[in-house]
């Protein structure tokens, strides 16, 4: 009888679905050094793409759930849903997507804390938060790789402040700012590339950009619109919603008031930008479904894409969009009325194991260099702020 | 089980058989077979002793037994290039990883596994670790520590946070 060696070990891991592989953390001191080691982490999330859907109704019995897609499309009505319980007897709640499977949650506006919770792994933690202004304001959360920490960013857009939390650092910085342009449509962006995105209202003289705050530099650009000029005999003003699937930024036109053919013609559809920040590579794909204003949510094996359909006195619905030949393929219906958010499942973790990292085992046999530890973000939760930034010039946008 | 090719031991290395160049690989344990060339490049460790020149003479595949190294050739030949290969036959083949439940099934992918590595056959690795993995996805941490055996270094205190931490996962 063989002993295996630890990359098989690995291989067979990475094979697995994530509820064993978090099962298989209480094996053993060095097979859970093994699966929260970052590097490992950071092989499954190249490896795994399995999309899931986070549901979240926000005010009448709050709560969030999870879906799994592939078996829903299989039960096709009731699909099964986990509860994801992060915190007992909430009264709301609200979701933002980040990368890499990663949400931010708040549960009340004034609440001193906000958590960061991987609903893959089922782990949360609570962070404590800065007090808010009694003003509404922008966020955003998302990956910044060439830092390796995921950052949340909030706009106070009137009193020209931004809150930057930091999850490596577990620390808000408070510094001055406000969007470049117009205030953006839409309180929740979208994250991609390290980088929070949101959409804009479109009037016909004053068609809007793409608002982009740069999670690493902590600075705002803005991206083009796919269209360029006013559609023929335009609405007073119509939305521009963005969404990321897969590693595109994608837009859709809602139009929703004066809806003349030639105008939702000249918009309708999904816009993907195939390269990133290129104007020119804007494309438009999903026209022929016959769906009002559907969300896209995530790709889907080959050439899919999820959407999903939500319109009032109708059942939420979730379909499966073959962009092969415009067809509907499959699809499942919801039972209530939720935001959904896709998100990739994921190991990643924000509470690095400290204590089990010098017991690594047999980690040490394998390949030293490709499994040094990348990211230890400290796992006492601390607040600190950072306003050294508020007077200095390149802070002021 | 039987052997794509066999030979005797004191075979010399280079031999063709029509065109087609063969190999004389010896195991561990001193059983030869004669594969041709193009099937047992499927091996990128062989493949790379190919192009170097290297496997003029009889190569050792250390590590593998003989027993093992004819169900490497079983699947050479089942996979090799080209030829007609029975998608029916071939699953049929790889289900026999389907149900790794006994410790002699447990041994033969190890074996394969372990031979597949140090081959470095990446279509043979990939079906051996789908199946390990299929067999062991529902397992609990007890039967886990069993079929790996491991023995579990976790102190009582330790372990029954962890399980609390991972309560889901052992959910049904």
């Amino acid at each position: 009888m063989s002993t295996l060696l630890p990359e098989l070990i690995i291989e067979i891991l990475l094979r697995l679905p994530i509820k064993s592989i978090c099962r298989f953390k209480c094996t053993s001191k060095s097979w859970l050094a093994l699966i929260t080691h970052p590097q490992f982490i950071k092989m499954h999330l190249a490896r795994t793409r399995k999309q899931k859907l986070l549901l979240c109704n926000p005010y009448v019995n709050a709560h969030l759930c999870l879906v799994d897609l592939e078996r829903s499309f299989e039960d096709k009505v009731h699909p099964k849903v986990d509860q994801l319980n992060i915190k007992p007897n909430i009264q709301y709640v609200e979701c933002i997507c980040g990368s890499n499977g990663l949400f931010y949650i708040k549960f009340e506006y004034h609440d001193s804390s906000f958590f960061i919770c991987n609903p893959s792994t089922r782990e949360s933690k609570e962070i404590l938060d800065v007090p808010l202004l009694n003003s509404s304001y922008f966020v955003g959360f998302g990956y910044v790789e060439s830092i390796d920490d995921y950052k949340a960013v909030r706009v106070f857009n009137d009193q020209k402040l931004l809150h930057i939390f930091s999850l490596r650092n577990n620390s808000w910085k408070i510094v001055m700012g406000n969007f470049p342009v117009r205030q953006p449509s839409f309180i929740d962006g979208v994250s991609l590339n390290g980088a929070v995105h949101w959409g804009t209202l479109c009037y016909p003289d004053d068609l809007g950009v793409i608002t982009v705050f740069d999670l690493a530099e902590e600075k705002f650009k803005t991206f083009p619109l796919p269209i360029s000029n006013a559609p023929p005999n335009p609405s007073e003003y119509w939305r521009c919603n963005v969404y990321v699937i897969g590693e595109y930024l994608c837009v859709t036109f809602e139009v929703f008031i004066n809806r003349t053919k030639e105008c939702v013609e000249a918009v309708d559809g999904i816009w993907i930008m195939k390269e990133y920040g290129v104007k020119e590579s804007w494309i438009r794909i999903v026209k022929s479904h016959g769906l009002r204003d559907p969300i896209p949510l995530c790709l889907w094996e080959n050439d899919g894409i999820i959407l999903f359909f939500s319109y009032f006195g109708q059942p939420e619905r979730i379909l499966c969009y073959d962009e092969k030949d415009g067809k509907l393929r499959k699809e499942f219906v919801i039972d209530g009325k939720y935001r959904i958010y896709a998100y990739v499942e994921s190991l990643v973790s924000f509470k690095y194991n400290v204590e089990y990292s010098s017991t690594l085992g047999f980690l040490h046999n394998f390949a030293p260099s490709q499994l040094q530890s990348t990211s230890q973000i400290p796992s006492s939760s601390s607040v600190s702020l950072d306003i050294s930034g508020l007077l200095t010039e390149d802070q002021l946008v | 089980m039987s052997t794509a090719a066999t030979a005797d031991a004191s075979s010399s290395g280079d031999t063709t058989e029509g065109s087609v160049r063969l190999l004389t690989l010896q195991s561990e344990d001193g059983e030869v077979f004669e594969v041709k060339e193009t099937i047992a490049t499927q091996s990128v460790t062989i493949k790379g002793m190919v192009d170097d020149d290297c496997a003029t003479s009889t190569i050792p595949v250390c590590n593998v037994t003989g027993r093992t190294l004819a169900m490497v050739i079983e699947w050479w030949n089942k996979h090799e290039i080209g030829a007609v290969s029975n998608e029916k036959e071939l699953k049929e083949w790889e289900s026999q990883f389907d149900t790794i439940d006994d410790k002699s099934d447990r041994d033969d992918v190890y074996d394969l596994l372990m031979a597949a590595n140090y081959l470095n056959i990446p279509t043979l690795l990939d079906c051996c670790t789908s199946a390990v993995a299929e067999a062991i996805k529902g397992k609990s941490t007890d039967e886990m520590r069993e079929f790996f055996d491991i023995k579990s270094d976790f102190d009582e205190k330790e372990e029954d946070a962890l399980r609390k931490e991972n309560q889901w996962a052992f959910e049904n």
